[in-house]
């Protein structure tokens, strides 16, 4: 099978003859020939330039296979390679399985080994630094291709934590870049939110005053989508801030008069979160006719998919009515 | 994008979905063997979509029993995806859910209980999170994971539950959803796997007055279709009319999506010619969504399809489960 290593010495183990009949499966013979030979040489626990190699071969047929990367890692560390030339093969595997997730886990195994095999070494050494931002290229080039995946993100946000990159101003750009790419991408406004909140002392009323402007002007670009308001009330409830300072900005969306007016128009609503809101802030002031006025078109008109969300909403409110006059 | 009308909906077709998962296990193709580490999650979709429709004995319990056993790892202590695999708290559940269908006593394992019990309280970080295996990776999935396999074994004590709680805890986002670890993107798979293990650790009392994370799941069905997205400007999903009901069942919200237009998206689904659900209409079907779009059904109406009900924190028969010992403190 491999000009390179030589196994003949190896009895591969026998993939398959002993299992009961109801999982059978008939595999093509290089997947059995890679698999028993790689079972083999761990059975016998054999860490060597050989072992490595195949198991490359193996996660090439079968990357989500877990076994195969903890061997990897094992036989890795055992044999002291280079573990930045790890990295850069990791970078192909990435890139040829998309959807595969053992891998990112892998390589913060990996990373988190290169930080603490250089800590080992005496001052002056000249031994290569890990520097985070090598990390850009490859989860650019995977953002590029689906920039909603769950794996890369999570993997991304492990980093920015690893190495304290939330004021980093490349990160702050990147996540910038895929915002404005696309509004919509949810993915993008909960890893800037991450960036901007996660860490207390990060937070000013200056940091504040610009997110809030930032959020307001891409949801005025874009009034119905959920990620932006969504940010924009997770703000607004983590820095205890009163939803009456919204009113102005979601009276932009919605033409007061015409609502009243004419109950069929959908032209006076832009944004069904800017209605929800008012909802809100009327109930917030005292203003519980109103709130249950809008709750009601809410469920009635615009959103009538979730009527009964709605009709919860408004009977919350119902209750502190009936609880003041009584 | 294909619309289901209210007067154009399919019929929901039983005998080809029973054909369609025995046939899983003789289909030995090349896509097949691709998902070996899947195995044993499979035959748990399979014989999970079975028990639903009432029809069990559909598969050879005996050899179903041995194939699980087969999958035990004496060195870790827990069952890989199949026989030789490294174990794995996912297959390790899978495994147990299928025993404990087949057999209440569990008289099964005998004596690999005490490793099993061993291997899963051993993956438990110090912040209260579980990894999925030595190799370290943390998911909220794997919390939902353990807990509800160490509530199957009976063996939930405070010292297990009380961090893992807390973990859970701090993985709810600005949004009121969760994802797989503090600060990750909410996704509704997460969500269900925290509010399962919640659940099984009887602390759904943390989660009293936040509608905000019930509103966040209704956003979830999609018009015109009505099917359920896993996250916000998604696709929708057959498999979300799981992970999305389930916890709004917990949450006991269920009301709160149109329930109707979800169930003609289900059935939307079905390969009517030869059996097995997909994602959305006219994809491959497939024995996971096969088994999410069917225990999704039985949430919505068990009775209308002759399904036996569905429990939403263990995805098992409600039938298997209520003797099951939720943690009370």
């Amino acid at each position: 099978m491999s000009n390179d290593y030589n196994f003949d010495d190896v009895i591969p183990v026998e993939i398959n003859t002993e299992q009961p009949q109801l999982c059978q499966i008939l595999y093509d013979d290089e997947y059995k020939t890679t698999m028993g030979i790689l079972l083999a040489l761990l059975k016998n626990e054999e860490y060597s330039e050989r072992a490595l190699y195949i198991t490359q071969k193996g996660i090439e047929l079968l990357a989500s296979h877990y076994t195969i990367w903890i061997y990897r890692y094992d036989i890795l560390t055992k044999l002291n390679k280079d573990l930045f030339e790890e990295l850069d093969w990791c970078e192909q595997v990435a890139l040829e399985n998309e959807k595969n997730y053992q891998i990112w886990n892998y390589r913060q195994l990996i990373i988190d080994r290169i930080l603490k095999t250089s800590g080992d070494e005496k001052e002056g050494s000249t031994k290569r630094k890990y520097e985070p931002h090598r990390e850009f290229p490859i989860l650019e080039a995977m953002l590029d291709s689906d920039p909603k995946n769950h794996h890369v993100w999570s993997y991304r946000k492990w980093l920015v934590e690893k190495f304290d990159l939330f004021n980093d101003p490349k990160e702050l750009e990147f996540v910038d870049k895929c915002i404005l790419a696309d509004l919509r991408n949810n993915s993008a406004w909960n890893h800037r939110y991450f960036l901007k909140f996660a860490k207390v002392d990060l937070i000013t009323e200056e940091s504040v005053k610009n997110e809030l402007q930032y959020v307001e002007s891409l949801i005025e670009q874009l009034p119905q989508n959920p990620s932006s308001w969504n940010y924009l009330i997770g703000i607004y409830q983590k820095q205890g801030l009163k939803l009456s300072g919204l009113e102005d900005f979601c009276l932009k969306f919605i033409n007061l008069k015409e609502l009243e007016l004419n109950d069929n128009s959908f032209k006076a609503v832009k944004s069904l979160y800017a209605l929800e809101m008012l909802a809100k802030i009327f109930l917030e002031r005292k203003d519980y006719k109103d709130s249950i006025k809008v709750y009601d078109l809410l469920g009635t008109q615009y959103d009538t998919i979730r009527s009964n969300y709605w009709k919860y909403e408004k009977s919350k409110v119902e209750t502190i009515v009936g609880g003041t006059t009584h | 994008m294909e619309v289901t009308s209210d007067t154009d909906v399919f019929p929901f077709v039983r005998e080809k979905h029973i054909n369609f998962i025995i046939e899983q296990d003789s289909h030995r193709s090349f896509e097949y063997w691709l998902t070996e580490h899947l195995r044993l999650n499979g035959l748990y979709w399979g014989i999970t979509a079975l028990v639903t429709m009432d029809t069990l004995d559909s598969l050879p319990k005996e050899e179903v029993m041995d194939f699980v056993i087969k999958c035990w790892d004496s060195k870790s202590g827990g069952f890989g995806a199949f026989p030789k695999h490294d174990g794995h708290l996912l297959s390790t559940l899978s495994a147990l859910q299928i025993l404990r269908i087949y057999d209440d006593e569990l008289n099964i394992l005998g004596n690999r209980r005490a490793q099993l019990i061993s291997f899963i309280k051993n993956l438990q970080l110090k912040d209260g999170s579980f990894q999925g295996d030595r190799f370290g990776e943390v998911d909220t999935r794997f919390v939902y994971v353990s807990l509800s396999a160490l509530s199957i074994l009976g063996e939930l004590t405070p010292e297990i539950v009380n961090p893992a709680v807390e973990f859970i805890m701090k993985c709810q986002n600005f949004d009121g959803g969760f994802g797989m670890v503090p600060g990750a993107e909410s996704h509704a798979a997460q969500v269900f796997t925290c509010l399962g293990a919640l659940a099984v650790a009887d602390s759904l009392h943390l989660l009293e007055n936040d509608t905000k994370l019930s509103n966040w799941l209704s956003e979830r069905q999609v018009l015109p279709t009505g099917g359920l997205n896993g996250r916000p400007e998604k696709l929708p999903d057959v498999c979300y009319s799981w992970w999305v009901l389930s916890s709004l069942s917990i949450l006991k919200k269920t009301h709160w999506v149109d329930l109707s237009k979800l169930e003609n998206f289900v059935l939307s689904c079905q390969d009517l010619i030869n059996g097995g659900i997909s994602d959305r209409p006219d994809n491959q079907t497939d024995i996971y969504h096969t088994c999410f779009g069917i225990t999704g059904l039985s949430l919505i109406n068990h009775e209308k399809y002759n399904f036996k009900p569905v429990d939403p924190i263990y995805c098992m028969p409600s039938e298997v489960t209520k003797h099951f010992k939720k943690w009370k403190n």
